[in-house]
């Protein structure tokens, strides 16, 4: 929190300065990340993906998807989830080119994931050193939705957090997991099914 | 990530650039289920392509059963054609909770100008839905009938020629029966003499018109007996090649088919008149397909066709037929303002003959119309053409009483419901069995919202409201057998109109939005406001009034009119019936006693 207004008053008037306005509650953002790991101080990017929310709808087809230049911690274990070999990320980009896209899409609205904050660590910590401040955007976290939704729904029980098991229950169709666009799409859907407000495109968070 | 196969069609008709522009369009949302994604006549915002889930296409103008048009799952594409047309022509309404694809309508549109071969695809599935439409509302019944009617239902009395006939005799005979053949007897066996006989012996054998005609007749015969198939009977036609059968009774003839009365026959089924409604594209076709009616019902009733699909089938014909009369009548510009309604039996589907023409109209609060008090009195000069005579008491659009935006009828309803009055209650029981029949059907909707808003939890009001439903006495005397007065009982007043009515009270409570009494029957069922058993038992008993009714005005409309054996109005005569209907009817009666009973605990009308 304080760091967040530390950075916004550093910030705040610079090129980014946009990404510290409030924002205006229209449209979220889904985003996604697949890495070399899951130690999200080790881990490296592979690709990324944001797909908009706008009034109750997934607009699946205006997602950024995003895959970066192989890293050097590319390796046989994380190739078999997320499939990305060495090949296929040779037409990719270079970190610093690929935060400025995704900065430019995502701008300022809240994003939404499943287990954000691995995530957003693994963005923040490319972020840090390239241009000195951390993603400011508020954040929806889903897995966070879904425990209370279930802790209302049987306040005794522990919900399956898994994110297939939780897709299932929702009624929401696993769409290419373990892509990032795929994961993001899944996970504007699930956002739309646990906050039915959003879904019918009245209010906001 | 589009999860979609974009190598199905209609999307593998695209090539790779119109491909990766839809995808980078396409949105998803979520729908609940019930949600109306389309209502009938507005345009459309999007074509919808199914991801899970499934959704209904309705007609909201047919009974809630024959409306359901087709229901879409997963993969299938629908609003394309309302996209395309400019306005959807049904409703679609999610069944369950549905997860769409949406293409933005502009995009569509620049994909089908660009790509003509995805613009096909859409064209030629809208030729050949309305062709499997106009197919499926009278499939069920034209083939039924096709297979069950009898060579007796359709067969004429047999012209005898006596013996020693000559051709003279003949000819006049066959002139003056406006027949094409007669029968002639010799040692006990049958012939028939047709008028190509006639022609040969006259012009190929020089006989003159003073000959006997015996030796122009074939003694070689089709025969069928009387309770034959009709459709055996065409058959045995088409395998002897002859034009006629004659039908036999034991050694006896009692009648001729004729190939021309039989296709005649054929085609006075619903289908046919169903048809002819459709292509009407003037009054006097629509008129000439409206006056074919009261035979299809009589063809029908002669079959043992259940009521209820009856009662389903010629609602849905009167229904196109009203529909298509205002579509002459009224601009249509101002179609999109205005909602025709039907409204009591009519608006129920119960009205099988056309008995009076009850309707109003709602228009949208937007709405300028400056001749519409002139178009409205001419739509009800078109209906009194078209066969539907007055209403007695006025309730027509030509009565501007009966017209009104939407704001209008809500004061309406709010008046009459506080003034809780016998008329008033009239007024508002007439106005639940509204159904939309031409224009903006939604509108419907939004009134009956507004009625049950008023007064579904109103108990006072419901409890007036239901009262006149014990106005009448059941026709019973106290030991539970018929009553048999000289000039008979009313069947309307003291069978039909207690079940309906009670039937639409609880679903004003309950807030039932289907009008048929059989529907609202088995909504109630649902609700678990009456048991199964007992809901079945109305429904029957309705059936069979409404049967006995009809049998008695399609006896009047043959002009038998007011003698001692077909009394005016719906007086029914017991002792004319058989053994077997009495005790229905006296069965049927006693289930109505029964809900009286019911219905005067539930809304407390001891006192």
């Amino acid at each position: 929190m304080l760091k967040r207004l530390v950075q916004k008053r550093r910030h705040g008037n610079g090129p980014y300065g946009h990404l510290f306005q409030a924002p205006d509650g229209h449209e979220l953002m889904a985003l996604d990340c697949e890495t070399t790991g899951l130690d999200p101080r080790r881990a490296e990017l592979v690709s990324v993906a944001a797909v908009p929310i706008r009034g109750g709808r997934v607009c699946a087809g205006a997602a950024l998807e995003l895959h970066l230049a192989a890293p050097a911690s590319l390796d046989g274990e994380s190739i078999c989830i997320h499939r990305l070999r060495g090949v296929d990320l040779a037409q990719g980009i270079q970190v610093r080119e690929a935060l400025e896209k995704l900065l430019a899409f995502i701008g300022n609205r809240p994003l939404v994931g499943w287990c954000v904050d691995f995530d957003l660590a693994v963005i923040n910590r490319y972020l840090r050193p390239a241009l000195g401040f951390e993603l400011p955007n508020p954040v929806v976290e889903l897995s966070a939705l879904f425990r209370k939704r279930e802790h209302y729904r049987s306040p005794n029980g522990l919900p399956d957090l898994r994110f297939e098991q939780v897709a299932g229950k929702l009624g929401v169709p696993v769409i290419g997991r373990h892509t990032a666009r795929g994961d993001a799409t899944t996970a504007a859907l699930m956002y739309l099914k646990l906050n039915p407000m959003a879904a019918t495109g009245q209010g906001d968070l | 990530m589009i999860d979609l196969d974009f190598e199905q069609l209609p999307f593998s008709l695209l090539d790779e650039p119109h491909r990766e522009r839809l995808k980078a369009a396409m949105e998803m949302a979520f729908f609940e289920a019930g949600k109306v994604l389309l209502e009938a006549r507005r345009p459309s915002d999007y074509v919808y392509v199914v991801h899970k889930g499934a959704v209904l296409e309705l007609d909201p103008t047919l009974p809630a059963d024959a409306g359901r048009l087709g229901v879409y799952t997963a993969g299938d594409v629908f609003g394309a054609l309302s996209v395309l047309n400019g306005r959807s022509r049904y409703r679609f309404i999610t069944e369950e909770e549905t997860l769409c694809y949406l293409i933005p309508a502009a995009l569509f549109k620049t994909l089908c100008e660009e790509q003509p071969a995805f613009a096909d695809h859409f064209r030629q599935r809208l030729a050949g839905k309305n062709r499997l439409l106009a197919e499926r509302r009278e499939g069920g019944v034209t083939m039924a009938g096709f297979m069950l009617a009898r060579v007796h239902q359709c067969m004429r009395e047999p012209l005898v020629l006596p013996t020693g006939g000559t051709v003279q005799q003949a000819v006049a005979a066959l002139n003056q029966r406006q027949a094409d053949s007669l029968l002639v007897e010799r040692d006990g066996r049958v012939g028939v003499i047709t008028k190509t006989d006639l022609l040969r012996g006259l012009v190929d054998e020089g006989l003159t018109p003073a000959s006997p005609a015996l030796s122009l007749a074939t003694f070689r015969l089709v025969k069928v007996p009387p309770d034959e198939y009709l459709f055996a009977a065409l058959v045995s036609m088409t395998r002897h090649e002859v034009e006629r059968v004659v039908v036999m009774e034991g050694r006896k003839p009692v009648g001729v088919v004729e190939l021309t009365d039989v296709l005649s026959f054929f085609s006075s089924r619903s289908y046919v008149v169903g048809l002819e409604v459709e292509r009407a594209d003037n009054l006097e076709a629509l008129s000439l397909a409206s006056a074919r009616l009261p035979e299809l019902i009589r063809a029908l009733m002669a079959q043992g066709v259940k009521m209820r699909f009856a009662m389903d089938l010629l609602a849905a014909l009167n229904g196109r037929i009203i529909s298509k009369a205002f579509q002459f009548v009224v601009p249509e510009a101002s179609q999109d303002h205005g909602c025709l309604l039907v409204l009591g039996s009519e608006g129920r589907g119960e009205q099988i003959l056309k008995t009076d023409q009850d309707n109003a109209l709602i228009l949208d609060d937007a709405a300028h119309w400056p001749d519409r008090d002139e178009h409205m009195r001419r739509f009800t000069e078109t209906l009194l053409t078209l066969g539907y005579p007055r209403c007695p008491g006025n309730i027509m659009v030509s009565n501007p009483e009966w017209v009104g935006s939407v704001s209008d009828w809500r004061a309406k309803v709010s008046r009459w419901a506080g003034q809780g009055d016998d008329a008033a209650m009239m007024n508002l029981a007439i106005l639940i069995d509204a159904h939309p029949v031409a224009g903006r059907t939604e509108l419907v909707d939004t009134l009956r919202e507004t009625l049950f808003q008023r007064c579904s939890g109103d108990q006072i009001l419901l409890s007036r409201f239901a009262r006149p439903s014990l106005k009448f006495s059941t026709p019973l005397n106290w030991f539970g057998a018929l009553k048999k007065p000289d000039q008979g009982i009313d069947i309307k007043k003291g069978g039909l109109f207690p079940v309906v009515h009670g039937v639409r009270a609880m679903s004003l409570e309950q807030r039932i939005t289907e009008t048929g009494t059989l529907a609202r029957l088995e909504k109630l069922v649902d609700a678990g406001q009456l048991d199964a058993g007992f809901a079945e038992e109305l429904g029957e008993a309705m059936a069979l009034f409404a049967e006995l009714r009809l049998r008695q005005q399609l006896a009047r409309l043959e002009g038998e009119g007011q003698d001692r054996e077909h009394p005016p109005g719906n007086q029914l005569l017991v002792e004319r019936l058989s053994a077997l209907e009495r005790d229905l009817l006296r069965d049927s009666l006693q289930v109505v006693n029964e809900f009286k009973k019911r219905l005067s605990r539930r809304f407390h009308l001891e006192y």
